[in-house]
């Protein structure tokens, strides 16, 4: 048994623990203190000396009537749509490329390498890619659809106006998707081979071999999976900032990106704090409703 | 496994639209890139009718690609070695002893991968301008903040990595070592790190390529002299007129170091980052095509020494 007095492990520990305090622990605080704070422009150059004005930073980025008009939640559930639209995609795609990745084929080696490039490419360099796709005038998705196909008769602009989200999911499926696949798959090479020989000795076919074998033995990884996924795609920033000039248009304004511009476009950053701070108790609230929920459904199925 | 033809064919489709789908950016980045400039402002052409590839020399002093390029290599490489280190010893402790407030730490390391980057950016921005004007050190706009700032999301995912890894060694090694008269800290230096070493550059080199990478921290605390790539990058492709031949040649230069490390990478950290099946429903043992690649979890024979606990996740 280890000496639960022992300093040694402590002593290990401490850098990183300091450091977790400095970064993560302590901006945490000083967010939900400046909250509450009037810091802006104004104030900015002494924060130490921001006035205390309480609630009202919360009711000006939270009601529709304050100075962010109600922006927050329409950003935030445009955040979630966004989320779930992204995820739900590339869990299709990545699930069933992994799936139908399982044995030999030609050029199986040189595809797996091509999946795993958008995950491995810096984002900016994707995206800028994407920009290439997406541009009214030069860009290859109205080139095909203007001038080679000719369905369309006038140019659309796919990243202002109502067709930007639709740019902005297909751009974070791509990226998101190899993610799906690639944990997948390796939890995949963990399923014993033995599994599906007894299985197809039952009789079952391709699909039910996977229902019955597949399903649950991977089930719970691509639960994790797909919460992970959902954390990055909810908190990306990038994708959006780097795909509109660092400007996204009303219809594609996600969370992170409307309290990037109001907090350093603006420096509004009492009320950015006040935003954050509503958006990480919503988030432990839905957190915590989840937990409620499975821990009931795990005492309900006990008797 | 049996294959009908259905599921040959449903095969070869789906993938198929897969590849083209994945390859479609990737090619049009390589055809702008080596279009001249001129062409690139008129229509797309899936194949450059002039071939030049002055894209790749121009990008050195018009975007300027050389500087931007510098300051991602200052930063990306200070921050993943300030990370390991750090992380090296934290990850170790955690993996090897049972001490009080573990699960707090290996529970709150975790949390802060779920809290939005937007959370800790904003107060980070404030405190540095306070710190700034207390000090008279600069962090806004300088390395020292970007750096500082890249332990904000390299240190938890390495410790929470290490810990795995080192969790996964045996620990008769060590407890050899110790029963021969080392002292902990020669242990750890001369024998857990040593046999820990690929995970460790393996870490190392995955928290330079997210550095490397990052968008939200570097655009807020950089200034023009310490811009790092992917703020220069966008920065020019948001400026007047800028060249995107230039810029997808550019583009390109900056993706080939983080898509040689991931290809590297993938090999190492795979076994270490995908969440054990053998914890969840029972379906029988492992394919030996998994075990071979990875150490053996349990090694048969009593703990002595440390006792090992499980990983904390």
């Amino acid at each position: 048994m280890t000496d639960r007095r022992d300093w040694w492990p402590y002593l290990l520990v401490a850098p990183a623990v300091l450091v977790e305090l400095a970064v993560h622990l302590l901006p945490a605080a000083l967010g939900i203190w400046s909250a509450f704070r009037e810091l802006s422009f104004r104030t900015i150059a002494d924060p130490a000396a921001a006035p205390f004005v309480g609630w009202q930073n919360m009711a000006a980025v939270a009601s529709s009537e304050g100075s962010w008009g109600g922006q927050l939640w329409t950003s935030l559930g445009r955040s979630v749509v966004f989320t779930l639209l992204v995820v739900g995609i590339s869990a299709v795609l990545g699930i069933s490329a992994a799936l139908l990745f399982g044995p030999r084929f030609r050029g199986r080696g040189a595809l797996r390498v091509l999946f795993l490039v958008p995950f491995a490419l810096p984002v900016y360099a994707a995206v800028l890619g994407w920009r290439q796709i997406f541009a009214r005038d030069t860009g290859l998705l109205n080139h095909v659809l203007v001038d080679q196909i000719g369905v369309l008769e006038e140019r659309p602009f796919w990243l202002i106006g109502d067709n930007a989200m639709v740019s902005l999911v297909i751009v974070a499926v791509w990226r998101l998707w190899p993610f799906v696949f690639l944990m997948v798959s390796a939890a995949l090479h963990g399923v014993d081979d033995r599994m599906y020989e007894a299985a197809a000795l039952d009789g079952a076919g391709w699909w039910q071999q996977h229902w019955q074998v597949t399903r649950p033995a991977i089930g719970r990884i691509i639960g994790l999976v797909l919460a992970i996924a959902l954390v990055w795609t909810f908190n990306d920033f990038g994708t959006p900032h780097l795909l509109f000039d660092g400007n996204p248009p009303e219809s594609a304004l996600l969370y992170p990106n409307l309290v990037y511009r109001n907090a350093f476009g603006v420096f509004e950053l009492g009320l950015a704090g006040a935003a954050n701070t509503i958006v990480i108790v919503v988030l432990a609230g839905v957190a915590g409703l989840f937990r409620g929920i499975r821990v009931l459904g795990r005492r309900g199925g006990r008797p | 496994m049996m294959e009908t033809r259905t599921v040959r064919i449903v095969r070869w489709l789906v993938l198929t639209l897969l590849a083209a789908f994945t390859a479609l950016p990737m090619l049009v980045m390589a055809v702008t890139s080596v279009r001249p400039a001129t062409a690139v402002r008129g229509t797309f052409a899936w194949w450059p009718a002039d071939f030049t590839a002055s894209a790749y020399a121009e990008m050195w002093s018009t975007i300027p690609y050389a500087r931007y390029l510098t300051n991602s290599l200052i930063v990306a490489g200070c921050g993943a070695l300030l990370a390991l280190l750090v992380a090296v010893p934290a990850g170790y402790a955690l993996a090897r002893w049972r001490f009080r407030g573990r699960n707090a730490v290996a529970v709150g390391i975790l949390a802060t991968q779920i809290v939005p980057g937007m959370t800790f950016v904003v107060p980070l921005f404030l405190l540095f301008g306070w710190l700034q004007a207390q000090l008279g050190i600069r962090f806004v706009g300088s390395y020292l903040g970007l750096i500082l700032t890249d332990l904000c999301f390299a240190v938890p995912f390495a410790v929470w990595m290490l810990a795995r890894y080192f969790a996964l060694l045996p620990v008769e090694v060590e407890q050899a070592a110790q029963v021969d008269g080392a002292g902990r800290w020669t242990v750890l230096v001369r024998i857990a790190v040593p046999i820990a070493r690929p995970a460790i550059v393996a870490v190392g080199v995955l928290a330079f390529t997210i550095a490397w990478g990052e968008v939200l921290f570097a655009s807020v605390l950089s200034d023009v002299n310490t811009r790092t790539l992917a703020v220069g990058l966008a920065d020019y492709a948001a400026g007047s007129a800028p060249q995107w031949n230039t810029l997808m040649a550019a583009a390109i230069t900056a993706a080939v170091p983080a898509v040689l490390a991931f290809g590297y990478l993938q090999r190492v950290w795979l076994p270490v980052s995908v969440p054990d099946s053998s914890s969840g429903r029972d379906v029988g043992p492992r394919s030996t095509r998994r075990n071979a690649r990875r150490p053996d979890p349990r090694p048969p024979g009593p703990a002595r020494l440390p006792t090992r606990p499980t990983a904390p996740w």
